[in-house]
């Protein structure tokens, strides 16, 4: 995409206000049958905001992003956008434009046809229809091809038509369905680039659905984590890595380790016991003396050392297994015949000097070590 | 990307050079699952056809246009060809105009589990004689019929009404015959256009009826085309139905070759009757043709013959 500069569109000075809404989903819960697809979602998006619905195939993202675009009606809960409840109205007369997974181009029109289309609908002179189009094509390096036909055009180009086709519309919110999601690998994180220059660039709302924890996060100011219907966190990139609230957020963004105990003193900074090891760990959860926890460590937030400390924050294991990884390395590392952790690490004099079963103590930061609940 | 594809085209065109050496072989290998069709067609099609030419231009024996000059110059003879294609090209934009929503709804709104079921009793009619067909219809457009008895009884009208026997009989008949066919080709284009599309359109600003005409519609033309063609060609070629509905009074060209063959024995008169409809419905067709590739800007002309 040629970014060229674009004259700021009304939507950049807004975005300044950081606490406006413009998108607010309040109890919206939407059923198939007898399968729950959406239960009970509440979220509220920021003007301006890149905000990714993330979560695996089948978790209610895409249906919810259908019920914004109006596709699908919700059983309950309302949706506004821009202050108007939207919920009995048509799909083609709410402030927001999609981007389909398959991209949905009309395959009977050429690439201008395509994105003047919406336009069109509304009428507008031909002049303008005209610079409007030739605007946004030049926007996503188009306009050469103006006059293909979408079978002519390769995956990437369709993906732009389909950017530009949306985005020319002068939309409030741009829903996103996996954009990306049939293009190739080195492709897509060309395009990841240029999607995020592409939002500063329109200052257009973006949601973005996705089941690639990596490009959400490459891509959003905030992600909503979605599992079985529910929203189960919806907040910055930072704070979902580094206090993820459930063991699925903890899983689904980056790697943890999981590992059960038995809370012995309560409080902000719990103690926890884990198969003989009293630990301390962080604690927003409330959990009460004697309940049966998880918790969650990062591999890279932990250290390893021959000779660490015997007592305090600290877990014995031994060395199970040393995988090289090339920038980095893994160690296995066996606390107990049911518990084994996984540390990522970089020292290469530490990872030389392990050998096979010798004895290692792992320790953490207090930060790093958090209750999740299952 | 590109990189990669030359390698599998590479071998492509290696294996197309080594059968050039043997083409006669690899040409049989090739279209050898057409022999069957073929066969059928050269026997009952196309020898046939090439037997009517001489038969109509050498009457005894001897070159002779006469039998042409006949046909083409009885007054006659036109009004039964106007009448045939009349006839046909109402009953085919009828069966557009009803064929096409029925289509969709099979499509689009019926469930796929009941699809196949609805699909059954569309094509039902099909598996009961086309004899028999039209004789139901002489019972209920009769004068004592079904539907007068029926109108009379609401008091609609006063008298019966006379709709037996005429060409909005004939057409009825035919509508009747040839819907499941408009209907099958249709919903099989149908089938195939992304649902998703009319999304897309909806998201734009298109309203239902909106995003049916600019991409819905567009995007089936030719399943129209083919389905028009099919039902075009089945009307024109049609004898029981008119027969019986259109009484002696009504005549179309595939019943005067008929007679010209089966009654008269003029053989040769039918043959050169049957050559100058043959004639004109190439003709009509590819103008048809011709006007619907450049509304589609040349598209159309593809997913068509």
């Amino acid at each position: 995409m040629v970014l060229s500069k674009v004259e700021p569109p009304a939507t950049t000075a807004s975005a300044q206000r950081s606490h406006d809404t413009i998108v607010n989903i309040a109890g919206v819960a939407k059923s198939f049958g007898d399968m729950v697809a959406v239960d009970n979602v509440s979220l509220a998006i920021r003007r301006g905001e890149f905000v990714s619905l993330l979560g695996p195939s089948g978790c209610g993202k895409s249906t919810l992003l259908r019920m914004i675009a109006g596709f699908e009606q919700p059983d309950a809960g309302a949706i506004e956008i821009d202050a108007h409840d939207v919920i009995d109205v048509p799909p083609n007369r709410r402030p927001v434009n999609m981007v389909f997974q398959s991209y949905a181009l009309f395959p009977h029109l050429n690439v201008f046809d395509n994105v003047a289309f919406g336009l069109r609908r509304k009428r507008l002179p031909r002049a303008q229809v005209e610079a409007d189009v030739r605007h946004f094509l030049q926007l996503v390096g188009l306009e050469a091809l103006a006059q293909r036909y979408p079978t002519q055009l390769s995956g990437g180009q369709q993906q732009r038509v389909a950017l530009a086709r949306a985005l020319v519309n002068k939309p409030k919110v741009l829903l996103l369905d996996e954009p990306l999601g049939a293009l190739d690998l080195k492709l897509r994180k060309r395009m990841q680039t240029e999607l995020k220059q592409l939002q500063r660039d329109v200052g257009v709302t973006f949601i973005y659905v996705t089941h690639d924890q990596d490009e959400a996060l490459a891509l959003s100011d905030r992600i909503a984590v979605m599992n079985r219907g529910a929203l189960l966190q919806f907040a910055s990139c930072r704070e979902l890595y580094d206090k993820p609230r459930t063991e699925f957020v903890a899983n689904f963004l980056g790697e943890a380790n999981i590992v059960a105990g038995r809370v012995v003193e309560p409080g902000p900074v719990a103690v926890v016991e884990v198969r003989g090891h009293n630990i301390q760990v962080l604690d927003d959860t409330q959990a009460q003396p004697g309940d049966q926890v998880l918790v969650a460590l990062r591999p890279e937030q932990l250290n390893v050392a021959v000779h660490g400390p015997s007592s305090g924050n600290v877990l014995q294991a031994r060395v199970k297994d040393k995988v090289f990884l090339g920038n980095a390395f893994t160690l296995h590392l066996q606390v107990d015949p049911d518990v084994a952790l996984i540390v990522r690490g970089t020292d290469r004099a530490l990872f030389d000097g392990l050998v096979m079963g010798q004895a290692v103590a792992i320790t953490w930061p207090l930060e790093y070590g958090r209750l999740v609940q299952p | 990307m590109n990189e990669h594809a030359a390698i599998p085209n590479a071998r492509v065109s290696r294996q197309r050079t080594r059968s050039a050496g043997a083409s006669t072989a690899y040409v049989l290998r090739q279209i050898w699952p057409l022999f069957p069709a073929l066969a059928v067609l050269v026997f009952l099609f196309a020898l046939p056809l090439a037997w009517m030419l001489p038969e109509s231009l050498f009457p005894e024996g001897q070159f002779s246009t006469a039998i042409y000059a006949e046909v083409l110059g009885t007054s006659y003879y036109w009004t039964v060809i106007g009448r045939s294609f009349w006839l046909s090209l109402v009953a085919t934009v009828v069966c557009v105009i009803l064929g096409y929503p029925l289509a969709y709804y099979l499509v689009r709104v019926v469930r796929p589990r009941y699809r196949r079921f609805v699909f059954m009793i569309v094509i039902a009619p099909l598996f009961t004689s086309a004899v028999i067909r039209a004789m139901a219809w002489l019972v209920i457009l009769g004068r004592r019929g079904m539907l007068n008895e029926t109108l009379l009884w609401m008091g609609v009208i006063e008298a019966p009404l006379r709709l037996l026997y005429s060409e909005t009989a004939v057409i009825i008949g035919l509508v009747y015959i040839m819907i499941p066919f408009m209907v099958l080709t249709v919903a099989a284009v149908l089938e195939n256009v992304n649902s998703t599309l009319e999304e897309a359109a909806r998201d734009l600003g298109a309203t239902p009826l909106g995003a049916f005409c600019r991409v819905t519609f567009p995007l089936t033309l030719p399943g129209v085309m083919a389905g028009s063609f099919l039902v075009f060609a089945l009307c024109l070629s049609s004898y029981v139905t008119p027969a019986v509905l259109g009484g002696g009074r009504n005549k179309v060209m595939a019943m005067l070759i008929f007679e010209q063959f089966m009654r008269l024995f003029n053989w040769p008169l039918g043959a050169a009757i049957s050559c100058v409809m043959l004639f004109v419905t190439l003709i009509i067709i590819w103008c048809y043709n011709r006007a619907l590739a450049r509304s589609t800007g040349g598209r159309g002309q593809e997913a068509l013959l």
